[in-house]
């Protein structure tokens, strides 16, 4: 194929970028008041790259570029989400009023786009190069967003999210120096072929555990998690919502891919095969136990709606890794299949704090005192989000729980399976608090929700319920996007 | 091996980086600090040329020497109202990092017993032109990913420096 | 078959959640009464299915199976058999009957309802489901809503009592969960269905089955209760309001129980074999312990709690002991204190709807004030005192038949717990009913007609079983019997 045609399979992301710079002309066209609106016009961009997307899907798999740039289901599936976040958080951003009130609506779009460009293409990237490109691009832009109320707070927490983010890219770039040394690869699906031979397997071993460790200060995965509370907490909610979901899922895509896609190999066999002495698979597994235990602890005694939530992400990110660690198909489908989930109830839990902040009322945990009788339909969805994020049936988060921990057991990862689930009630600990602040006290202040926030939120509830009783046509497209990770073709 | 000058250049710049780089930290006063910097990144470019990679070289001098160093030094003059000295790191911050920064050197010199002692590598002819290629081919996708960032990052920074709009009611 | 009514009996009380939410806010009395309705469809099927259950069957019946999730094999696989069925009967009895209970309920009443008929779907789902999946799907949909009807709708101490019951119950059912995938992955195939587990599971050596078998124990020792576990459930039964308590102790202590047969015994017929005296001793425990706290309370309602866990035990004595009397004496028990319970609990509230206040102590006299209310009062505590004539003399006559065959100490100990029930029964009656009338309670009023209507079926259905168990032994006998086989090999 000439490149041009194979261009073709970048039609989405290239429709985001034109977006993303329309919105920005529009902005400088427009007058103040209108200014609000711009992102509508990087949401219709959103809208449209799903299509295509959807569209160029049916064309999956293809190796392009050279392998740079793998156009599979597994990126597939990445890539749509990181466009319904996108469209979620674009039509927020008109709709909540910290935000639409700065009239940088246009700025906020672009900023936005462009990082969901570089989302997009880092879950396709097939070599390093374009990975570590594409992921600076969503920290950097990242930066800004954080930093985008102008408020010392969210001031403070940019220039601590710029500083742990160009520390651990530094220490990434480091890693992949290392194995690109040792086995003159930086293609993936070449590395697996070339690590199994490979004489200097301790180095390729040690530069991969560092080259990991700059991605999981980006996944916030302890113990390189300490920047996450603060800088979720300072950013504007509306932005920390999108952190918890975007930049994370980004880091999870690439981890995904290099360790399975270029530290493995997997061929008739349902598990992927790790070359001997490179074993990640218990590097991860510790990892994951680390993060979901000390990220369940701390939210346990936090005061803060958003610094428990942050808290929460991070163990929700110990969940999920022990789904790569499982090494099999099911735990990857697992993984993705939680992200989707995590994707609505985290945003979902997230827009409600944000909601309560909009009426004035702060993110102290006092501020959702009796909702669910002042504003039964926040209070309602909340509670479904919040079970959803504790592991209960019916609900997305349950069957995320499920098929990773089953994929653990399935690999006699036994400890990690028990010590997931003592998580999964450990974390019923402050669910169960925001639960009882919302029901089980009251309040007689009135909580208005903003436009359009309402069928938002009952759009992300209902789609939590549903995945988690329909949940087969989502499982086997995460199971067939995992599929294809370290076979060559 | 031995006799190649190339080498010795190599663990001179090698050397030096660090040495700045250890005042950058050190520097109390940040005219100081970014001064040091400034060296720092030049030595850098100085072993980019010692391993045959003149472009890279050239690259980082141009921007990180000419451009970004020179941007901070005038920041940080033209800003008055910036306290102009770093405070000390307290002993309780910078042991735990002196440990970790030592075990980390003390792992990777081990590793390194594990690798052959590879040849220097020759370099005659000049990468510059592969570079081009491989941007404009292999690369494509990576060359223009950077482009989208360069121009986010724009926006960006034009927006957090723009004085804040008096809202209108 | 393909009538598919177990699913109509399951979920239409789901869809009527839905349209009490429907329901505009104001119009409260028609809230309860599409509450009301919307759980009679399923009481009659439960009845209907009761006139076609084919007693001489040991296999599950009106079975219903479709592909849920093929990725992994998860079914839709719903049937009943001897061991379920009384108590699908029993649960769609209470639900309507709490629903009629809760007709004085002001606050937050549309929730309420919606919450109680949501647990009814769940609780059936748990006595019916045949795929482990969806059992555990419709085990945990009970936990949340019985959390928010104790949490909101409940006493002074709500909150901590709401989240001790989900913590508790919640780690227990983990245990489950792992379980459930370690045999999911061990049968080749993968699967769920429980009939096929109940064929390969006994495969397992023995250690894995002990293993499995004490995470199963965990998690349905805690919804027993079995001691130690058993601190939840004071503390969620005495903030609860009346109709929560019923069901918790009616039908949620069951599930327990039930568990135990359904999935310990069924699955892991050695490792049950070998624990068999554990869970007697444990029983034991239970009736003794239960009835010695109980007799030191002095909170009318912590007090019948304290006698649920007693209770509790003969069920487990019973079943423990692997004998035809026994292992049909607990089962009964299960649904005998069912019955027995949800009317001491729908007396308690009777009691304090008046008087606002359960102290023991603050009683006396009220026979003469209230003689109806004291008529039926003495059925049901003559019933859990084990008085022959009445339903709960059978159950524990049985079981105790049974058990002593095996384990001649363990029941003799626990004929003690028989003797202690009766002492602080009576001392309770005493305590409330007989010597001169608290002055307080002069124009104390009689129990109502709708009062009344929640508790004579109950107490025909004491009476009834008392003179004539014959029908829900018939009804239970093949299935047990075939269980127990399973668990003795033969």
């Amino acid at each position: 194929m000439t490149i041009l045609s194979q261009i073709r399979f970048l039609i989405p992301e290239i429709i985001v970028s034109a977006g993303a710079l329309t919105a920005l002309v529009a902005n400088a066209l427009l007058e103040s008041k209108e200014r609000i609106q711009t992102p509508y016009v990087v949401l219709v961009s959103f809208a449209t790259a799903l299509l295509t997307l959807v569209i160029l899907a049916a064309d999956a798999p293809q190796k392009l570029l050279w392998g740079t740039y793998m156009f599979d289901a597994y990126a597939v599936y990445f890539k749509g989400f990181f466009l319904v976040l996108g469209t979620v958080i674009a039509l927020l951003a008109v709709h909540t009023p910290s935000i639409s009130s700065l009239q940088s609506g246009g700025e906020f779009a672009s900023l936005l786009g462009f990082s969901i460009v570089g989302a997009m293409v880092a879950a396709s990237a097939g070599d390093f190069i374009t990975m570590v490109v594409a992921v600076e691009t969503v920290s950097m832009l990242g930066y800004v967003l954080a930093g985008f109320t102008r408020t010392r707070l969210s001031r403070e927490a940019a220039v601590k999210y710029v500083l742990y983010g160009a520390f651990s890219t530094a220490i990434s770039l480091f890693g992949i120096s290392m194995i690109f040394w040792a086995t003159g690869q930086l293609e993936f699906k070449q590395l697996s072929a070339v690590v199994q031979i490979s004489p200097y397997k301790q180095f390729v071993f040690a530069g991969l555990i560092i080259f990991l460790t700059g991605l999981f200060f980006k996944a916030a995965a302890v113990p390189f998690h300490m920047w996450s509370p603060d800088v979720y907490q300072g950013s504007p909610t509306l932005v920390t919502a999108y952190f918890s979901v975007g930049p994370k899922a980004a880091a999870f895509a690439v981890i995904g891919r290099v360790l399975l896609d270029g530290f493995a190999r997997r061929t008739m066999s349902v598990d992927w095969i790790v070359p001997p002495g490179i074993d990640w698979p218990i590097v991860i597994a510790v990892i994951s136990a680390l993060t979901m235990t000390v990220g369940n602890l701390s939210a346990l005694l936090q005061k803060d709606l958003k610094r428990m939530l942050a808290y929460s992400s991070i163990a929700h990110a110990g969940y999920m890794l022990a789904g790569f660690a499982a090494k099999n198909v099911i735990g990857t489908s697992g993984v993705l299949y939680y992200l989707g989930a995590y994707l609505l109830m985290n945003l979902g839990a997230f827009f409600v704090v944000l909601a309560v902040e909009e009426t004035g009322k702060g993110t102290h945990l006092d501020s959702i005192r009796g909702l669910g009788w002042t504003s039964p339909l926040a209070g309602a969805t909340m509670a479904i989000f919040l079970l959803s994020l504790t592991g209960i049936p019916p609900f997305a988060g349950f069957v995320g729980k499920l098929v990773v921990f089953g994929a653990v057991v399935k690999s006699k990862l036994y400890w990690l399976a028990v010590l997931g689930v003592l998580n999964s009630v450990i974390s019923l600990g402050y669910y169960g608090l925001m639960l009882k602040k919302i029901y089980l006290e009251r309040s007689d202040e009135q909580v208005i929700l903003p436009r359009v926030y309402s069928p938002v939120l009952v759009a992300l509830a209902a789609l939590t319920v549903f995945l988690g009783i329909c949940f087969n046509p989502l499982i086997e497209y995460t199971a067939h996007g995992a599929k294809l990770l370290g076979v060559l073709f | 091996m031995k006799g190649n000058p190339a080498i010795i250049v190599f663990w001179l710049c090698a050397m030096l980086t660090l040495l700045f780089a250890v005042c950058v930290i050190v520097a109390r006063d940040l005219v100081r600090a970014v001064t040091a910097l400034l060296f720092a990144l030049l030595m850098t470019a100085g072993m980019y040329f010692a391993l045959g990679a003149d472009f890279l070289g050239a690259v980082q001098i141009v921007l990180y020497v000419g451009g970004v160093v020179v941007l901070v030094l005038f920041g940080v003059m033209l800003t008055r109202d910036v306290e102009m000295t770093v405070p000390y790191l307290g002993f309780g911050q910078f042991l735990p990092a002196l440990i970790v920064a030592g075990a980390v050197t003390w792992g990777l010199w081990h590793l390194a017993d594990f690798l052959p002692r590879k040849a220097f590598p020759p370099v005659h002819r000049s990468v510059t032109p592969i570079l081009g290629e491989l941007f404009m081919k292999k690369y494509i996708v990576a060359f223009e990913v950077a482009s989208v960032l360069l121009v986010g990052v724009l926006i960006g920074a034009a927006y957090l420096v723009r004085r804040e709009v008096r809202r209108e009611e | 078959m393909g009538s598919h009514l177990l699913s109509w009996m399951t979920f239409l009380p789901l869809a009527g959640a839905v349209l009490v939410l429907l329901v505009p806010r104001s119009r409260k009395e028609l809230m309860k009464w599409v509450a009301l309705i919307s759980t009679l469809p399923s009481l009659g099927i439960s009845v209907y299915l009761l006139t076609q259950f084919n007693f001489s069957s040991s296999s599950f019946q009106f079975v219903e199976k479709g592909l849920w999730i093929p990725a992994f094999n998860i079914h839709y696989y719903m049937g009943v058999d001897g061991l379920s069925m009384p108590m699908v009967f029993l649960t769609t009895l209470l639900v309507t009957i709490c629903i009629i209970a809760s007709w004085r309920i002001d606050t937050g009443l549309k929730g309420y309802l919606a919450l109680f008929l949501m647990l009814e779907t769940g609780m059936l789902g748990v006595f019916e489901a045949l795929d482990f999946f969806l059992f555990y799907v419709f085990w945990e949909v009970g936990l949340f809503p019985m959390y928010f009807i104790i949490g909101i709708w409940g006493g002074p101490r709500k909150e901590y009592a709401a989240i001790k019951f989900f913590l508790y119950t919640l780690f227990g059912s983990v245990f489950m969960l792992l379980s459930m995938l370690y045999m999911y992955f061990t049968t080749n195939p993968h699967t769920f269905d429980l009939t096929v587990l109940m064929q390969s599971a006994a495969g397992y050596p023995l250690r894995i089955q002990m293993i499995l078998f004490a995470a199963f124990y965990i998690a349905f020792s805690i919804k027993v209760p079995v001691f130690p576990f058993h601190t939840w459930l004071p503390d969620a039964h005495v903030e609860a309001p009346t109709a929560g308590s019923v069901i918790l102790a009616g039908i949620l202590l069951k599930m327990g129980t039930y568990g135990l047969l359904r999935f310990n015994y069924q699955l892991l017929p050695d490792a049950t074999r070998a624990a068999a005296y554990f869970l007697a001793v444990m029983g034991t425990i239970n009736i003794v312990y239960g009835a010695l706290v109980a007799m030191a309370q002095t909170d009318f309602k912590k007090l019948v709690a304290y006698s649920s866990i007693s209770h509790m035990g003969y069920v487990l004595l019973g079943i423990a002991s692997l004998t035809d009397q026994g292992i049909i004496g607990g089962t009964m028990q299960m649904f005998n204190h069912g019955v027995i319970t949800a009317m001491l609990f729908l007396i308690v509230g009777v009691i304090y709807d008046r008087v606002h206040h359960r102290d023991l102590n603050r009683f006396g006299g009220l026979a003469s004030a209230m003689p109806l209310y004291a008529g039926i009062t003495s059925i049901a505590f003559f019933a859990g005192m084990g008085l022959p004539g009445l339903n709960g003399f059978i159950s524990e006559a049985l079981t105790f038949l049974g058990a002593f065959k095996i384990y001649k100490i363990l029941t003799i100990i626990s004929a003690t717990g028989v003797v202690l029930t009766a002492g602080y029964m009576l001392w309770t009656m005493e305590r409330v009913f007989l010597g001169p009338l608290n002055e307080a309670y002069k124009g104390i009023k009689e129990i109502s007609a709708r009062e009344m209507l929640c508790l004579v079926p109950l107490a025909v259905i004491v009476v009834f079983l008392g003179i004539y168990p014959t029908p829900l032994i018939d009804l239970m006998k093949a299935t047990l019997i075939a269980i127990k086989g399973g668990v003795l090999g033969f």
